[in-house]
């Protein structure tokens, strides 16, 4: 891997100029969509992840364009897999369960669309693998929950673009018609010089299956995976990594100091993840992104972001509240992003225009990495030592058996290495 | 000239670190002063400051030694105790200040005022009659007397960060040391031993901590915040109930953030005190030193560390006093101190709370502290 590529402006500036682009040529998607149905290149979606996310994505993958059918499922369990393949009509030898069913879908040549939305921790197998097999990628956020497997999903990115493979992440914001106005605007000088940056995801507890006995422990991890640093690299990468990565997309930059704290302070049960989280995240020219995630009951929810300008505000989803001047507020049709990340990566695929994502969504991984580990460790941690970690989460083995035991981090005995 | 007339009379109230470090600032002044009293729950606090008062000079007779949960109201009987020093847990204070402004004492009011906002409106009631009986208040707010804090709000004043936008603090301490209760130790022994691990006795660490970054936040902005959101908690499993880590976001008027650290988590230290930004810029105030929290109470090096500027506010407030000039930190102490309830309450409830919720809360902690006392 080259780490230049991670600090490279130009190619940053080249990503944002593509990306608009296809915002744009999404737009006028409806019209082109009816113009050229028949001349559609067929869009053949391999499913690995039945969850929840999976068939939601592969749902709006199904609603984004036309000629576009889910044509294989994967799932380490057979009962999520079986569901899935009943609820898109997938041929039942398409249907594949174990942890390699993945392998199976992509072996499948006529399988050129790969929804990878297995819990984040598979992602650093998955995805080489699909890219190896040579198919367009749409990968649900976060792509890893440690550095070694962030590094994997780098190295694999520049592959895929050596091979003119499209790569959409879901980090569905970047896709959304609101924040794509309102972000360019920020870029254009809307609000003058950043100073500093919030972002928010605040909400109630999330879902906590019971441990089950008389069932291996590997299969109480994923079946509650959420609560496993190795599934899902805990909410602030899980979820947070949403607002984060906004932060990101704003700066054109991945910040490089991370001042976190946090703890499990309701949470209770098996598992390790904390409940909150807040972290100070320092960019290279100073600036700061001031950063809250919990996931705690009866308390006050805000999933948002907001930028502090020299001339004014900003909420980077609608709204520029410019110092002395009248507010602007996006309006207009904001089409449903999960389905536009799919219209905007079909529509790349079909006019043979590449968008691969693959380097964004991995910084904002490893900054919301950096910011975990530093409120892990009661230290600050900088991006090289995130970016550059020995540390690898996954198990050895892959199967159905005992797991070592898991421990809640203590800052000052946990050690990030 | 060492008639008692000339001299400046101090009784110390809490024994610990806190009062160490005022007996020693006061002594190290231009006044002459004489530690007249002491004053604390236990005896070997009051034992070793005896001690060290006797290699600084200074003789405290065996009449003005007080033990126990009354031996305040033995300092304030004292006719040769012109000034007090409130050095308690902050539990403690609006009770000794109540006491010592009724007294007639000028007062050196440790901070945080009180512990929840029943404590601090008491603080506020006997700052003005404080006021209006012409005595002396000063609470230590190091940095009020801080050249480097001084001139950074100077700098910001005078605009070099230009309309300011926002506001950083922060403060890492290291962690606090656990230890298992002796079973012939009352458990509220104990915990006031060991007070900053407890909520009720400390205030949290929110308050126990950064008082004086919460003086020169609202110094800088203009006043107290109108509403807070945060988060906080205990990660490192130490013993007690106080957090050891809280990360405050203060809405002031304008939308203007100030956003607030503190833990006790790691030796690792923020590379600056506070940063403040505005349309023309930044502007940073290196680590202070001298604005440090008091060392744990009993900590040997508490003399040594020369860490401290309390000193500057005691020693102003003597001074104010020769010079017949009003001074009465009161109301801004109290000010601070609801900034941290403020800030603990949205920490502690994961609300966004707003500054008339804190203020006006009925919460009080410990609704008769003279009841801890065992």
């Amino acid at each position: 891997m080259n780490p230049n590529n991670l600090h490279s402006p130009v190619s940053r500036r080249s990503f944002l100029k593509a990306s608009s682009l296809v915002a744009a040529s999404g737009a006028a998607a409806p019209y082109l969509t009816n113009l050229r149905a028949a001349a559609e290149d067929p869009i053949r979606v391999g499913l690995v992840g039945c969850g929840g996310r999976g068939k939601g994505a592969a749902e709006d993958a199904v609603k984004a364009a036309g000629n576009v059918q889910v044509v294989a499922v994967a799932d380490v369990f057979a009962d999520r897999a079986q569901a899935a393949a009943t609820q898109f009509k997938v041929n039942p030898d398409r249907c594949f369960s174990g942890f390699d069913a993945y392998k199976k879908v992509l072996a499948l040549a006529d399988v050129n669309y790969v929804i990878l939305a297995t819990p984040p921790g598979f992602r650093p197998l998955h995805f080489p693998a699909a890219i190896e097999a040579g198919k367009h990628v749409f990968m649900e956020k976060p792509v890893a929950v440690d550095g070694p497997g962030s590094r994997a999903m780098l190295k694999a990115g520049e592959v895929a673009a050596q091979k003119k493979l499209c790569v959409v992440a879901g980090t569905q914001r970047r896709h959304q018609k609101s924040y794509l106005e309102t972000v360019q605007r920020i870029h254009d000088g809307a609000i003058g010089e950043i100073l500093c940056l919030r972002a928010y995801w605040n909400q109630n507890a999330i879902w906590n299956n019971p441990w089950k006995p008389g069932v291996s422990d590997m299969e109480n991890h994923l079946r509650n995976w959420y609560h496993y640093t190795w599934l899902s690299g805990d909410h602030i990468v899980e979820q947070h990594l949403h607002n984060i990565d906004v932060s990101n997309w704003v700066m054109k930059a991945h910040p490089i100091k991370a001042y976190g704290r946090g703890a499990r302070q309701v949470l209770t049960g098996r598992g390790q993840i904390y409940d909150h989280f807040t972290v100070e995240f320092e960019y290279a020219n100073g600036v700061r992104m001031f950063s809250q995630c919990r996931q705690i009951n009866n308390t006050s929810g805000n999933v948002s972001e907001a930028v502090v300008g020299a001339h004014g505000t900003a909420n980077p989803n609608s709204t520029i509240m410019p110092k002395g001047f009248p507010v602007w507020r996006f309006r207009g049709a904001n089409p449903n992003p999960y389905v536009q990340e799919h219209t905007d990566m079909i529509a790349a695929i079909r006019v043979g225009k590449p968008i691969n994502e693959t380097q964004e969504v991995v910084e904002s991984t490893l900054t919301a990495i950096m910011g975990r580990e530093s409120a892990y460790t009661g230290q600050m941690i900088d991006w090289d030592s995130t970016l550059n970690s020995a540390m690898n989460l996954m198990p050895q083995k892959f199967e159905f058996g005992p797991m070592p035991p898991v421990t809640v981090p203590v800052p000052g005995e946990y050690e990030f290495v | 000239m060492a008639g008692r007339e000339n001299q400046i009379g101090v009784g110390l109230i809490g024994c610990g670190a806190g009062g160490w470090a005022a007996a020693r600032d006061a002594l190290s002044g231009p006044m002459a002063v004489r530690i007249a009293a002491l004053a604390d729950l236990f005896r070997s606090p009051i034992e070793r400051m005896r001690r060290q008062l006797r290699r600084w000079g200074q003789d405290v007779a065996d009449g003005g030694c007080f033990l126990g949960g009354d031996a305040y109201l033995g300092v304030l009987g004292m006719r040769e105790v012109d000034c007090v020093v409130l050095a308690t847990p902050p539990v403690f204070r609006p009770l000794h200040f109540r006491a010592a402004v009724s007294a007639g004492k000028d007062v050196f009011l440790g901070m945080p005022a009180a512990v929840d906002a029943g404590g601090a409106r008491e603080i506020l009631a006997a700052g003005i009659m404080a006021e209006r009986r012409g005595l002396a208040v000063a609470a230590d707010l190091p940095g009020r007397h801080d050249p480097a804090v001084r001139s950074f709000v100077r700098q910001l004043r005078e605009g070099s960060a230009g309309r300011l936008m926002g506001m950083r603090i922060g403060l890492r301490l290291p962690p606090l040391s656990s230890s298992i209760r002796p079973p012939q130790m009352s458990q509220n022994e104990f915990q006031i031993r060991h007070w900053r691990s407890y909520l009720c006795l400390s205030g949290d660490l929110i308050l126990d901590s950064q008082s004086w970054q919460f003086d020169l936040a609202n110094e800088i902005l203009g006043g107290h915040p109108v509403r807070a959101l945060g988060q906080g908690g205990q990660s490192a499993g130490s013993m007690g109930d106080a957090f050891d880590h809280a990360a405050l976001e203060f809405v002031y008027p304008g939308d203007v953030r100030l956003h607030s650290f503190c833990g006790r988590l790691s030796s690792v230290e923020y590379g600056e005190s506070a940063i403040a930004w505005g349309d023309r810029g930044s502007l940073a105030l290196p680590l202070v030193q001298a604005a440090a929290p008091m060392p744990r109470a009993g900590d040997s090096g508490a003399m040594d560390r020369g860490d401290r500027s309390t000193g500057v506010c005691l020693g102003g407030l003597l001074a104010a006093r020769i010079a017949g000039e009003p001074w009465n930190d009161a109301r801004r102490a109290v000010e601070v101190t609801l900034t941290g309830i403020l800030g603990r309450g949205a920490a502690s409830s994961g609300r966004e709370l707003t500054w008339e919720e804190a203020a006006g809360s009925p919460i009080r902690l410990v609704p008769d502290p003279s009841s801890l006392v065992f």
